[in-house]
């Protein structure tokens, strides 16, 4: 069952706290976060989270696209380390 | 110096009685394996020609081999590791701002004051853009870098160095 729309999207407050913190000090820095469950707001584009998998701090570069999902979504806690061979790394903006 | 070369696969088992064999595909597209060539052992010296191939499942293909034509030879190659030379690889297009992962790693990390921090142990992503796994020395685990011009302004692959930005507190464990 979806969340109603009326309680909003569900952010810990402290995240909040920290964004603001960030953005006004216009250091470039990584957020230390362990709420996975926290929702993605739009005002938190073009910061970066380390968002904790239960081991270490997985960083998260905010984009548009990522507006609404969890932080969770982004820091896996299982991974498989695969081979490069022909894949490509892509630059983002 | 020779050609570096980059693992794009592995042998399994084989596959039926006419000498088909099963390959485990590292590749973007397991069928592009069978694009490559020449494709080759580690050691470069024996070179294995794709006449046909077929997806199987996962990231695993059927090919059929020039030169192997019953199962018993089927069987011989499996466990061996496929390579191919790096200017193979110089067929797939790149867009702007790609870059083929065999490429950056093992490249230097330098910090913008020209401070060498580690080198660049892997390419990892979790579904928010490309990560540099940055090994450093003294460090366990490689530190993490969103693959981004602000954080990675120049990559000097003929140099052998990428210009890394980091955020604060990007490599504490």
């Amino acid at each position: 069952m979806t969340r109603s729309v009326w309680k909003g999207p569900f952010v810990d407050g402290y995240l909040l706290k920290k964004a603001d913190a960030s953005r006004a000090s216009a250091r470039s820095e990584v957020i230390k976060v362990w709420s996975r469950r926290s929702t993605i707001l739009p005002q938190f584009v073009g910061l970066t989270f380390g968002v904790h998998n239960g081991h270490k701090h997985i960083p998260v570069l905010v984009s548009e696209e990522m507006v609404g999902h969890k932080f969770g979504e982004f820091s896996p806690t299982r991974t498989f380390h695969g081979h490069s061979s022909d894949k490509k790394a892509k630059k983002s903006r | 110096m020779s050609e570096k070369r980059i693992l794009l696969g592995e042998f399994g088992r084989a596959q039926g009685l006419r000498g088909e064999v099963r390959i485990k595909s590292h590749t973007g597209d397991p069928m592009s394996i069978a694009r490559y060539a020449p494709l080759t052992d580690e050691s470069g010296e024996r070179i294995f020609r794709i006449l046909s191939a077929r997806p199987h499942q996962n990231d695993m293909i059927v090919a059929r081999l020039d030169g192997v034509n019953d199962r018993t030879a089927a069987e011989a190659l499996a466990r061996l590791k496929i390579f191919a030379p790096r200017s193979a690889l110089d067929s797939e297009p790149l867009g702007e701002g790609e870059f083929l992962q065999s490429d950056l790693i093992g490249l230097s990390a330098r910090l913008v004051d020209g401070r060498e921090v580690g080198q660049v142990a892997g390419i990892e992503n979790y579904g928010a853009g490309d990560l540099l796994a940055i090994a450093i020395k003294g460090r366990r685990e490689p530190a993490l870098l969103p693959f981004s011009d602000d954080f990675a302004p120049q990559i000097d692959i003929q140099g052998g160095f990428i210009l890394i930005n980091p955020p604060e507190g990007w490599d504490e464990e």
